[in-house]
C-alpha cells in the first residue's frame, strides 16, 4: 500500500518536473525567438544603413555624372579630340576626367566613350585611350547605374553612371562615371558578412547579381526560395524555419541587398546552454525532491505515529494513547482520538456494570421463582406437628422439603459447595423416592471435588429431568450416577442415567429453549442452568447432553474453585480496566 | 491528472507561433530635386526632408545640381528620376518656366509638386512659403523705417525662379501701394551668391540716397552687410532665409529685418503633405507657410531653434 507520504512525494516530484520542463521549454523557446528577433532586427538595421550609405554614394556619383554631361569644358575637350585625335588632346581630356574623379573617393574611374570613333578616353594613367572598347549601351543604361565589365581590363566589373554629353549630336558621346564592383562589395557588403550569413548579395531589379563575395556569381541570376514571396524589403522566415532572409531595396539605385542567415548559427550559443540548463534542471528537481523528502518526513512523522497508535488500538490495546506533539491537524486528530478512547473506556465500564446488573437481576428473577416464604414457614409448622404426633417419617419428608425450599429461598451466596448441592439433590431424590417408591437409586462419586464451589441448583434440574422424563417407573433398576472430579483446575461433573434416553432434538431443545418449565420442582430449566453458568464463567464452562451407550449423560465443566476469594475473579472488580480476551 | 498536465504543456508550448514576416518597410518613395545643396538653407531643407521621411516612414531620393545656375543639369536629373520607381516627385525648379518633363511625369502617373519655389503659369501644386507675403511684410518694415519716402534697391536671386520673383513683386507692390518710396534698382542672379565688391560699390555710387536694400536671400545679404559695415554705411538691409549667421546679423543690427524663411520647415512640410495626399489619400487645403519677420526687438523672444 502506498503511504500518504509517498503519494505526496510522487505528486510533488511530478508537479516540479512538469513545471521545470514547461518552464525550461518555454523560456528556451522564448529566448530563441527573442534572440532571433533581436539579431534579425539589428542585422536588418545594419543592412538598411549599408543600403542607405550605398544609395547616398550612388546619388552623389550620379550628380557628378549628370553635371559632367553639361560641363562645357568637358564638351569642348571632347570636341577637340574628335577633331584632332592626338595623344595630346587625349591626355588633356584624360586629365580633366582625372580632376573630376577626385570629387568623390568612391569613383574608381571616369571615361568618355566617343561612339562615332568607337574610342574610350579614361581618367587612368594607363590606358588613356582604348580603341574598340567593349561597351554595351542600352536605354536602361542611362537611368540607373549599370553593371558592366571594365572596358580596358580583362577582368573585373564596375557600376557605371552613363550620361549623354550635351553636344546636340546625332550620336553623342557619353560620359561614364564608374565605381568598381569590388569597391562596392568591400565598402558596403563585406561588413555584413559573418559565420551566420549563408548568402549575401547585391542584386538589381531583374534579380541579377551586381556584387557578391564570390566573383563568379556576378552577373548571374539570383534565386533563393526564401525571397519568392517577398516583394521588396523586410525580414522573412524560411518555411522550414532554418533560415531567415533580409532584404533592403535602396530607393535611388533600386538595387537590393539580399542576405540570408542560418537560424542554427544564430542560436549556437543558446544551444550550447542546453546542456547547462538540462543539468541545472536535474539538479533543481533533485534538490526539490530532497527538500520535499525531508520536509514530508518531518510533517508525516506525527501522522505515522498516530497511524501506529490507531492500529494498536484497533487490535485491542485500548490502554494505548497517542502522544500529541504538534498543534496542527494531526495534533487535533490525536487529541480527539485520545478523547474518543477515554469515552470508549467509560462506555465499556458502563456496559459491564449494566451487564452485571442484568445478571444479578436475572439471578434474582430466577431465584425469586423458588422462594415461597409462606410455604417454608408452613411446612416447618407441619413438621413440628408431625413430630408431635410421632410421625417421624412424615416429619423427615417435610424437613427435606423445607430444606429444599430454604435452599431455594436463601439469597445469601450465589455459590455453594458441591457437597451442599449434592445434599439438596439428595433431599430432592428422597422426596421423589417417596413419591415413586424405590424404583430408582442415585449414586454419588465426588470425593475429591466436594469442596468445589458451584452455583446453586445446577445439578437438581438434571436429576429431575432424568427422574421425570428418563425413567420407566415400571422398572426398579433405574439408576442415576453423579460423578465429579477435578482435573487441571477444571471441575468436571457427569450425571448419567440408564433410562429410556432422549432423542437429540429433545436434547437440543432442553439445552437451548429458554421457556419456563411448567412442571417439576422449579421453573429452572436445563437451559437456565446453562445460561447461569455462562453468566458466571463465560467461555470457561460447558454444558453438554448426549447419549452414551444408550445412557443419557450430562457433562458439566467449570473452573474448580475451592477458595471463596477466587469467586471474585469471575465477578466485578472495582477500579480496574476490564480486559476481555477473545 | 497526467493527461491534463500534458495538455497544459502542449498548449503553453504551442502558444508561441510566429508570423512569417516580422518587418516590412513601406516602399512609398518620393523623389526630390532641389536647386542646390551648398547653402545652409538647403542643408536645413534636407534635414527637414530626412526627418519627415523618418516620421512618416517613406523613402526619399534627393538629388540636386551643385549650384542654382545648373538648370540643364537639374532638368536631366528630373528626367532620370522620373524613370525610376517613385510614387511622387517634388521639384524646386531653377527655371520656373521649364516644364519639359511634365509629360513624362503624366505618362508615368507620377504626381509633381513644386517645393520652395513654384512654377510659372502651370497648375502644379506648390508647397512652401508665401513668397509674395514675405516681400510685402519686409516692404512694410521698409516703409516704416523710411517713413514712406526714399529709395530702395533690390538684389534678388534669379528671376526665372518663381520664389524670388514673387518676393520682389510683393516687395515692390507694397511700396508702390503704400508709400512714395522709389525702387532704385533690381538686380538678379544672386541666388545664394555674394555680390562682388566692385558691383556693390558701383550700385551704391550710382544710388547715393539709398535707404534700404532688399536682398532675397541671406548669403547675398550677409556679403552685402559685410561691405556696408566696412564702409560704415547707414544703408539698412532686409533679407530672407533662416540661418544662424543671419540671426546673428539681426541681433547685432547688420540686418534690420529678416523673414524667417525656414528651410527645415519647408523640407519637412513638403514630405508631410505629399505623403498625406498621395499615400494616405487625405484631402488637404493648399495652404502656404507663413514666415515670421525677425527684428532686433523680437529676435530674443523667438525660438531660434527653428529646426530640431
Amino acid at each position: 500500500m502506498w503511504s500518504l507520504r509517498n503519494k505526496v512525494l510522487l505528486g510533488v516530484l511530478l508537479v516540479i518536473t512538469v513545471i521545470v520542463i514547461c518552464g525550461v521549454t518555454l523560456v528556451y523557446k522564448k529566448d530563441a525567438e527573442m534572440i532571433q528577433k533581436d539579431y534579425c532586427q539589428n542585422l536588418y538595421y545594419r543592412v538598411e544603413q549599408a543600403g542607405k550609405y550605398f544609395d547616398n554614394t550612388m546619388s552623389s556619383i550620379y550628380e557628378i555624372s549628370a553635371k559632367m554631361a553639361y560641363e562645357k569644358e568637358l564638351i569642348q575637350l571632347v570636341q577637340k579630340y574628335k577633331e584632332q585625335q592626338t595623344e595630346e588632346s587625349a591626355a588633356r581630356l584624360s586629365q580633366l576626367l582625372a580632376d573630376y574623379k577626385t570629387k568623390n573617393m568612391e569613383i574608381s574611374s571616369i571615361c568618355v566613350y566617343l561612339r562615332e570613333l568607337d574610342v574610350l578616353i579614361t581618367s587612368e594613367e594607363y590606358p588613356v585611350r582604348v580603341e574598340r572598347p567593349m561597351v554595351a549601351l542600352r536605354d536602361s543604361t542611362f537611368h540607373n547605374p549599370t553593371l558592366m565589365g571594365i572596358p580596358y581590363k580583362k577582368e573585373g566589373h564596375m557600376l557605371s553612371f552613363v550620361n549623354t554629353l550635351n553636344t546636340g549630336e546625332v550620336e553623342p558621346s557619353v560620359v561614364m562615371v564608374n565605381v568598381q564592383e569590388r569597391s562596392v562589395y568591400y565598402n558596403y557588403l563585406d561588413y555584413l558578412d559573418s559565420s551566420k550569413v549563408t548568402t549575401l548579395m547585391l542584386v538589381d531589379q531583374e534579380e541579377k547579381v551586381i556584387s557578391a563575395k564570390e566573383r563568379s556569381l556576378i552577373g548571374t541570376s539570383f534565386s533563393q526560395p526564401i525571397f519568392h514571396e517577398s516583394t521588396g524589403q523586410g525580414i522573412v522566415k524560411g518555411e522550414n524555419g532554418e533560415e531567415i532572409g533580409l532584404s533592403y531595396r535602396a530607393p535611388f539605385s533600386q538595387y537590393v541587398i539580399r542576405l540570408v542567415v542560418s537560424t542554427d548559427e544564430i542560436l549556437v550559443q543558446l544551444r550550447s546552454l542546453r546542456f547547462f540548463v538540462l543539468t541545472l534542471s536535474i539538479v533543481f528537481i533533485a534538490a526539490a525532491f530532497l527538500f520535499s523528502y525531508f520536509s514530508t518526513l518531518f510533517i508525516y512523522k506525527p501522522l505515522s505515529q498516530l497511524t501506529e497508535t490507531v492500529k494498536s488500538v484497533g487490535q485491542g490495546d485500548l490502554n494505548l494513547r497517542y502522544k500529541v506533539t504538534t498543534k496542527d491537524e494531526v495534533g487535533t486528530l490525536g487529541t480527539n482520538f485520545n478523547n474518543m478512547l477515554d469515552q470508549i473506556n467509560v462506555l465499556f465500564k458502563q456496559l459491564i456494570r449494566e451487564e452485571e446488573l442484568k445478571k444479578d437481576a436475572e439471578l434474582d428473577a430466577l431465584q425469586y421463582q423458588i422462594r415461597p416464604h409462606f410455604m417454608y414457614n408452613t411446612l416447618n409448622t407441619i413438621k413440628c406437628y408431625a413430630l408431635t404426633k410421632g410421625e417421624k417419617e412424615v416429619a423427615e419428608l417435610i424437613a427435606n422439603f423445607a430444606d429444599l425450599l430454604r435452599t431455594a429461598i436463601n439469597k445469601n451466596g450465589v455459590f455453594i459447595t458441591l457437597q451442599e448441592e449434592l445434599d439438596i439433590v439428595d433431599k430432592y431424590v428422597k422426596l421423589q423416592q417417596f413419591r415413586h417408591g424405590d424404583v430408582f437409586a442415585v449414586f454419588y462419586q465426588v470425593e475429591d471435588a466436594k469442596e468445589c464451589f458451584i452455583p446453586r441448583l445446577i445439578l437438581q434440574p438434571f436429576v429431575e429431568n432424568s427422574i421425570e422424563h428418563g425413567f420407566d417407573m415400571g422398572k426398579t433398576d433405574n439408576e442415576i450416577v453423579i460423578c465429579a472430579s477435578v482435573e487441571d483446575g477444571i471441575l468436571n461433573i457427569k450425571i448419567s442415567d440408564n433410562g429410556i434416553g432422549m432423542p437429540q432434538e429433545l436434547i437440543d431443545k432442553l439445552l437451548n429453549d429458554p421457556a419456563k418449565k411448567v412442571t417439576g420442582m422449579s421453573n429452572i430449566g436445563i437451559s437456565n442452568v446453562k445460561e447461569r453458568l455462562s453468566l458466571y464463567f463465560g467461555d470457561h464452562c460447558q454444558v453438554n447432553m448426549m447419549m452414551v451407550n444408550k445412557k443419557l449423560e450430562v457433562s458439566i465443566s467449570m473452573p474448580a474453585i475451592t477458595d471463596a476469594k477466587q469467586l471474585c475473579e469471575f465477578g466485578r472488580r472495582e477500579g480496574e480496566s476490564i480486559c476481555i480476551k477473545r | 491528472m497526467i493527461v491534463t498536465c500534458m495538455c497544459m504543456v502542449w498548449l503553453l508550448v504551442g502558444c508561441t507561433a510566429k508570423d512569417n514576416i516580422s518587418i516590412k518597410n513601406t516602399e512609398f518613395t518620393i523623389g526630390v530635386v532641389t536647386k542646390a545643396k551648398d547653402s545652409e538653407y538647403w542643408m536645413s531643407y534636407i534635414s527637414g526632408l530626412n526627418n519627415a521621411a523618418r516620421d512618416f516612414d517613406v523613402n526619399v531620393i534627393l538629388i540636386s545640381p551643385q549650384t542654382e545656375k545648373e538648370a540643364d543639369v537639374q532638368r536631366q536629373m528630373i528626367t532620370d528620376l522620373l524613370n525610376k520607381d517613385i510614387d511622387a516627385i517634388a521639384i524646386s525648379p531653377i527655371d520656373s518656366r521649364d516644364i519639359s518633363y511634365i509629360d513624362i511625369a503624366q505618362e508615368k502617373g507620377i504626381p509633381i509638386y513644386a517645393t520652395d519655389s513654384a512654377y510659372f503659369d502651370v497648375d502644379i501644386p506648390y508647397i512652401g512659403y508665401d513668397n509674395h507675403k514675405m516681400g510685402e511684410d519686409l516692404a512694410e518694415i521698409t516703409a516704416q523705417y523710411l517713413k514712406g519716402n526714399g529709395s530702395v534697391g533690390i538684389i534678388s536671386g534669379s528671376l526665372t525662379q518663381a520664389g524670388h520673383r514673387e518676393r520682389v513683386e510683393g516687395f515692390c507692390g507694397y511700396l508702390d501701394e503704400h508709400s512714395s518710396i522709389r525702387t532704385a534698382f533690381v538686380i538678379d542672379g544672386y541666388s545664394n551668391l555674394m555680390l562682388p565688391e566692385t558691383e556693390i560699390k558701383e550700385l551704391l555710387d550710382n544710388n547715393p540716397d539709398l535707404g534700404m536694400i532688399f536682398v532675397t536671400n541671406a548669403v547675398a545679404a550677409l556679403g552685402l552687410a559685410d561691405y556696408l559695415e566696412e564702409q560704415e554705411s547707414s544703408i539698412k538691409i532686409c533679407a530672407m532665409d533662416a540661418q544662424q549667421d543671419a540671426y546673428e546679423a539681426v541681433k547685432n543690427g547688420r540686418i534690420m529685418a529678416l523673414a524667417n524663411h525656414s528651410g527645415y520647415e519647408n523640407g519637412y512640410q513638403t514630405i508631410r503633405r505629399i505623403t498625406e495626399i498621395v499615400r494616405d489619400h487625405k484631402e488637404l487645403e493648399e495652404t502656404m507657410l507663413q514666415a515670421e519677420i525677425l527684428t532686433k526687438e523680437n529676435i530674443y523672444n523667438y525660438d531660434l531653434q527653428g529646426e530640431p
